[in-house]
């Protein structure tokens, strides 16, 4: 529902973003969707631990504890995908990220 | 167990490799497709019925002399009924699945040594009639022996890849040793499709007992008698899917230290459990012996009164083990902290058919072009992902 709020936005920015070149704006405002929720996030490109940060709280960050973090609507040289820890990814508007635990079965 | 019997009884293997049709069933012994004349003279096929003395899980000296027939009376040439085996005609059901016709009475003088004497003296004298119209009538057909039914895991043959024509690709999977470690949600799906393929064996672990709960994110469906009594959950899975074949191993007990040695014979192995610190001792022992596992999960989530879910499947595999601890998590700390522990039969059931699929590529039944051996997939966006390549 939330995404397809977004769509014109992130049409305008896909121009914007090539404008730029590439670069990150510290400046520009990014809309993102963490979890459902939606986000604003100032910086061009976040890591696996500030998305994680983004979803969670209060995240449990030690090297045994792993979330699986999945994106789509990316920039269009990998639009879609996961991250782990050490992975970092350009921030498009419009953005979605699910972040969880993957431990249930 | 009727093939087991079959091979172990030398009287009724011996009946079996001559090519008689022969079937144990609900404690009887069937001959099928033993020629005889009928009251017009022509030429039919009935079945020999006979009743097993069983010694433990092997045939025994017959206890009767008696047998029994599926058909109509066998006769002479002269459409007489063939008075030197008559005793009883009339329908009687020995067990809820054989209902015979007639019963046959012909004692030696020293009654029968084993069944195989019992049955051919017999078929000896049900046929003779017939085989003296037509010499070529034989109950020797190997119609069984074509199926190969004896050496089958199954129970009752596989006649789902039999009429796809995909029985040679199905057998790549004959022989092969399972375990699946955790019979929850996700490992009881695993088990429910693994079992269906020709694995020799598929070794259960779980110490947890089977709760109401559990029904309702697992394969079947369990009675409430069933679920009163609590069974240990590898019991339940053994008696249900003993029904259908055979080579299921329970072993009621977590997989640790103490036991985790035991799967080094293993060809693949599922990690079903929920608990991240006991998946430690397990990838490390199956990585160091080299054996593929599929480790799987999920995660839950509720958004105002709608859910969210992401499925995990992680595959350690010959070709590629170093991305495994960035992917699964060895952690109890994330257990509670965010999620409900909320499971859906359907998240269960998909991420368990997505493991077993990927099993199958292992295996060479489906074709992979991709080698992903991390993928995920999120409802809510409808993503799947496939990374960490070989």
């Amino acid at each position: 529902m939330k995404s397809e709020m977004h769509s014109p936005d992130q049409q305008a920015d896909s121009a914007g973003a090539a404008a730029h070149g590439g670069n990150t704006d510290q400046a520009h405002e990014y809309e993102i969707v963490v979890n459902a929720r939606q986000v604003d996030v100032s910086k061009g490109t976040l890591s696996y631990i500030e998305v994680v940060r983004l979803a969670f709280e209060h995240p449990v960050i030690d090297e045994n504890t792993i979330y699986t973090v999945a994106y789509k609507r990316g920039h269009g040289d990998k639009p879609e995908g996961t991250m782990v820890d050490g992975d970092t990814v350009k921030i498009k508007n419009g953005m979605i990220f699910y972040v969880t635990p993957t431990n249930r079965s | 167990m009727s093939h087991q019997l079959i091979d172990r009884s030398p009287d009724l293997k011996r009946l079996r490799d001559e090519g008689y049709e022969v079937e144990i069933r609900s404690q009887h012994l069937l001959v099928h497709g033993i020629p005889y004349l009928n009251a017009t003279g022509t030429a039919r096929r009935g079945t020999l019925v006979s009743d097993l003395t069983m010694a433990g899980d092997v045939t025994a000296r017959p206890g009767s002399h008696a047998a029994h027939f599926i058909g109509e009376h066998p006769c002479r040439k002269d459409g007489t009924q063939i008075s030197q085996i008559k005793h009883g005609t009339g329908n009687n059901p020995l067990a809820p699945d054989i209902m015979v016709n007639h019963s046959f009475s012909n004692k030696p003088a020293n009654g029968y040594a084993n069944y195989y004497e019992k049955m051919t003296t017999y078929i000896a004298i049900i046929s003779a009639p017939a085989q003296s119209v037509d010499p070529s009538l034989t109950a020797k057909t190997f119609k069984l022996i074509e199926s190969s039914e004896s050496d089958s895991v199954f129970k009752y043959l596989d006649t789902s890849s039999s009429r796809a024509g995909i029985g040679a690709m199905s057998a790549k999977f004959k022989g092969l040793k399972i375990a699946i470690i955790g019979l929850g949600g996700t490992g009881s799906y695993t088990l429910d499709l693994v079992a269906k393929t020709e694995v020799a064996e598929i070794h259960l672990y779980d110490k947890d007992k089977l709760l109401q709960h559990n029904a309702f994110r697992s394969p079947a469906a369990p009675s409430q008698e069933e679920l009163f009594t609590q069974p240990p959950k590898v019991a339940h899975y053994y008696h249900l899917y003993s029904k259908m074949r055979r080579g299921i191993v329970p072993h009621e007990t977590f997989v640790d230290e103490s036991n985790v040695h035991e799967l080094a014979d293993i060809d693949y192995v599922f990690i079903c459990v929920d608990k991240g610190s006991v998946k430690r001792p397990i990838i490390a022992t199956l990585q160091a012996a080299g054996i593929p596992f599929i480790d799987v999960g999920m995660g839950v989530h509720a958004v105002g009164d709608k859910l969210w879910a992401t499925l995990r499947v992680t595959t350690s595999s010959k070709k590629k083990t170093d991305h495994v601890l960035t992917r699964i998590s060895l952690s109890d700390d994330d257990d509670d902290k965010y999620s409900q522990n909320i499971q859906i039969a359907d998240l269960n059931c998909l991420n368990a058919a997505l493991a077993v699929l990927k099993w199958k590529k292992l295996c060479s039944f489906y074709l992979d072009e991709e080698n992903e051996h991390n993928s995920t997939y999120t409802t809510s966006i409808n993503l799947f992902t496939s990374e960490d390549r070989s």
